[in-house]
């Protein structure tokens, strides 16, 4: 089959998490669209392994270790989300301004 | 055009238009099903170029471990079931622009130099587990190691985030 | 052929030792009573850190090591002077770092408010240098990938991990979301290179990318896309603007010791990965890259500068000025393919009198804090008369910041990167970073003068839980004093670390 297919999908679906990664404000929402940019990486690394034929099978390797890391960060972000959510009960990510330059940074937060 | 590239050409529009709709959707839940559609699709893409392994991995991992964890991670954090408007910021424009522009840019540059460039899925070896592990622990050790201390890592960081005993 | 490739634990031994602390700190968490936990965890951690700093003295001492090496040449590990020079400067700083963090530690069974879980913290900081030894020593793009992620990942736990602190999980959010998101384009440019050259190793890389694609456009294009994508994920980790987003907001919301060990030692292991990536596996391009660090760099120290004069924040300031001093570190790779040897020589040694001297400054903050939780600028007012050790190492640290006497290790740095920069014909960049060293006098020169107005304040007697952070302070300020009268040994091993 033809490379430039794969590729071709690989760019518009990494386009369409780009999208999703600017557009939304919900943090697992956005995790969502990182996550399409991460397999969007990783059909190019099969395809370019495909198309190789490389002995070393890096390419195939390396999308393994690419859902690994994909793993590994859902776990702790939604971990992270979860805190979040906790002490401020929201999850967008535009509302968390506690810390930012407008901010006069006086404030004494509690455990002070 | 050859049937890999028929089916392939399928399943990769199956999945583009599952993906718009994890990004668009006005539902946290239905996104996340969405990604499931997207990701299945994907793993009958890894099969068409021979990448056996990867496409399990891909259907046990992500649709079977992230997707559940996200819906988890949607349900612990009160998703409203209903659809909201509050899940875009308002800067879904420049988004759109910049998404266009990447994939544009991007697929122009690929289809340009990879032209013509063939895949000979019929004489290549199938990355089935054997192959893959072999050349895993052939030639990639060192990043399986340090894999292990990532997985520890996230294992403790994600525990000790959440317990409650504050 | 064997089945697995065969290992010289020796040269991995510095990550090794570290890992098995990182579990033995976990495991022992299991066996011992809340009282004795803070009194046996961290100093178990800081055992292992010495360990490990030893096994890197002694594999700097003896010639280069190569483990986990393929068939057809080229090593996923090489322990030699480059790597241990990074590892060196990560094991130091991971010294101080643990000496500071130790108030954060409580002895209770549950942890209070505002404190943080000893056995947890220290594993995770132990895990995050693990994967930093590993990029400093890693040549390949996948083994630099996972060892850059062994570095976020734990981090992103650490900025959020004091208990029922808001703004800390929101520092840890926002530096998630940023390090997921440029991990994600990385990922994206190493396939484009893997796609365009055929390997993941760095030489095979190198190698294709100065023969095959000659005469391709578009192929060429395409390897230069995964170039500048895989570069923006190392622009992310040492903080280099535009990617900076994050650190302010992490630093201030994290506990102190961790942005001091975000800015230092995580720093210090993205610009490792950064220099093998440009100076082994993208050489041939240099041509594409050396511009663009140099606007990089220029922007970063001018941007970094100019937020940090309206600072009012002490740990914000620092943030910004460490945002500007990746700017200067950036400055001297510029110069790509000519004097590119003199120009990583730079790059380390400024690396090792800013590890000092930035470590020195966040431990002041740490210090201050004990006094002004606020942080804020104006409460270091009259702090010579509450606390004149305090307020004497401020500003010796400060004045090393920017460049002046009696700092005048900030000043061998500045006069190093500054001659690489000339030298390398990127006289624009000198200007624009001799600018910059004038603005960032006004504001680091305002606050160390701030704490020497006189009150009439009486002095605070300092409190017994923090002579761990005065110690930690009183290692980074003996080693900036002694780079400031004798810097050859320093100026020497960075020498040999750029020699490749």
């Amino acid at each position: 089959m033809h490379l430039s297919l794969a590729l071709l999908l690989s760019a518009l679906l990494f386009g369409v998490g780009v999208y999703g990664v600017l557009a939304r404000r919900n943090a697992i929402a956005l995790l969502m669209a990182v996550e399409l940019m991460l397999n969007a990486a990783n059909l190019d690394l099969v395809a370019f392994d495909a198309w190789f034929k490389d002995a070393l099978h890096a390419g195939q390797v390396f999308a393994l270790f690419v859902v690994v890391v994909a793993a590994a960060e859902v776990g702790v972000g939604l971990a992270i989300v979860l805190a979040v959510f906790r002490l401020r009960q929201t999850v967008a990510v535009d509302e968390l301004r506690q810390l930012a330059d407008v901010d006069p940074v006086l404030r004494v937060d509690a455990d002070a | 055009m050859t049937l890999a590239d028929d089916v392939f050409g399928l399943l990769g529009v199956v999945c583009l238009a599952a993906a718009v709709l994890v990004v668009t959707s006005r539902h946290v839940i239905h996104a996340a099903l969405w990604l499931v559609v997207c990701f299945g699709a994907l793993a009958g893409c890894y099969l068409v170029l021979t990448a056996e392994l990867v496409a399990w991995v891909q259907v046990l991992i992500y649709i079977g471990a992230v997707v559940v964890l996200m819906l988890f991670g949607a349900m612990l954090t009160r998703a409203p079931v209903g659809a909201v408007q509050e899940l875009d910021s308002g800067n879904r424009p420049v988004a759109a622009v910049a998404g266009v522009a990447t994939a544009g840019v991007l697929g122009t540059l690929v289809v340009a130099a990879f032209r013509g460039a063939y895949v000979d899925i019929h004489h290549t070896q199938i990355g089935d587990g054997k192959v893959i592990g072999t050349s895993l622990f052939r030639f990639f050790v060192l990043p399986f190691e340090v894999a292990s201390v990532l997985l520890l890592a996230a294992l403790v960081g994600a525990i000790v985030l959440t317990k409650r005993e504050v | 052929m064997s089945l697995t490739q065969s290992i010289d634990y020796a040269a991995i031994s510095p990550p090794l030792v570290v890992v098995v602390t990182a579990v033995a700190v976990l495991l022992a968490d299991l066996f011992v009573s809340a009282e004795v936990r803070r009194r046996l965890l961290a100093p178990l951690a800081l055992a292992g850190t010495l360990g490990a700093l030893g096994a890197t003295a002694w594999l700097a001492t003896g010639p280069a090591r190569s483990t986990f090496c393929l068939a057809g040449g080229g090593c996923s590990y090489v322990a030699d002077g480059f790597a241990t020079y990074f590892q060196t400067i990560v094991l130091a700083a991971l010294v101080v770092v643990l000496l500071l963090s130790y108030p954060l530690f409580d002895e209770r069974e549950r942890v209070p408010p505002g404190q943080v879980p000893a056995a947890e913290f220290l594993a995770l900081m132990l895990m995050s240098v693990s994967g930093m030894l590993v990029v400093a020593a890693g040549r390949d793009l996948l083994t630099l990938l996972i060892g850059l992620e062994v570095v976020s990942l734990p981090a992103f736990v650490l900025v959020g991990l004091r208990r029922g602190d808001p703004r800390g999980v929101e520092a840890a959010l926002k530096f998630f979301v940023f390090s997921v998101v440029s991990t994600a384009l990385t990922i994206y440019g190493i396939a484009l290179v893997y796609g365009t050259t055929g390997s993941i190793e760095l030489h095979h890389i190198a190698h294709a990318l100065s023969t095959r694609h000659a005469h391709s456009g578009a192929m060429s294009a395409t390897a230069a896309a995964g170039v500048v994508l895989v570069l923006v994920g190392f622009g992310f980790k040492i903080a280099a603007v535009p990617f900076h987003f994050w650190a302010p907001d992490t630093y201030q919301g994290a506990p102190v010791p961790v942005a001091a060990f975000l800015s230092v030692a995580s720093k210090a292991a993205g610009f490792a990965g950064l220099i093998v990536l440009l100076v082994v596996g993208f050489r041939p391009y240099a041509d594409v890259w050396g511009p663009a660090v140099g606007v990089l760099a220029a922007v970063s120290m001018t941007v970094g500068n100019l937020v940090a004069l309206r600072q009012r924040n002490v740990v914000r300031l620092l943030a910004w000025s460490t945002v500007a001093h990746a700017g200067y570190l950036l400055m001297p790779l510029a110069v790509a393919s000519s004097q590119l040897r003199e120009g990583v020589r730079a790059t380390l040694a400024y690396l090792g009198i800013y590890a000092a001297m930035n470590l020195g400054a966040f431990g002041c903050a740490v210090l201050v804090r004990r006094l002004h939780p606020r942080l804020a600028i104006e409460d270091l007012r009259g702090l010579v008369t509450r606390a004149p050790l305090t307020a004497v190492a401020f500003g010796l640290f400060l004045t090393a910041l920017a460049g002046l006497p009696p700092g005048v290790a900030g000043l061998f740095a500045k006069v190093v990167v500054f001659r690489a920069a000339v030298h390398g014909h990127v006289t624009w960049l000198a200007v624009v970073a001799a600018v910059n060293t004038v603005i960032g006098l006004a504001y680091y020169l305002r606050v160390a003068a701030l704490m020497f107005v006189p009150a009439d304040d009486a002095p605070v007697a300092p409190s017994s839980r923090t002579w761990s952070v005065s110690a930690g302070v009183a290692i980074a300020a003996a080693v900036t004093v002694v780079l400031s009268v004798y810097p050859q040994p320093l100026l020497h091993l960075a020498s040999t670390a750029a020699q490749r």
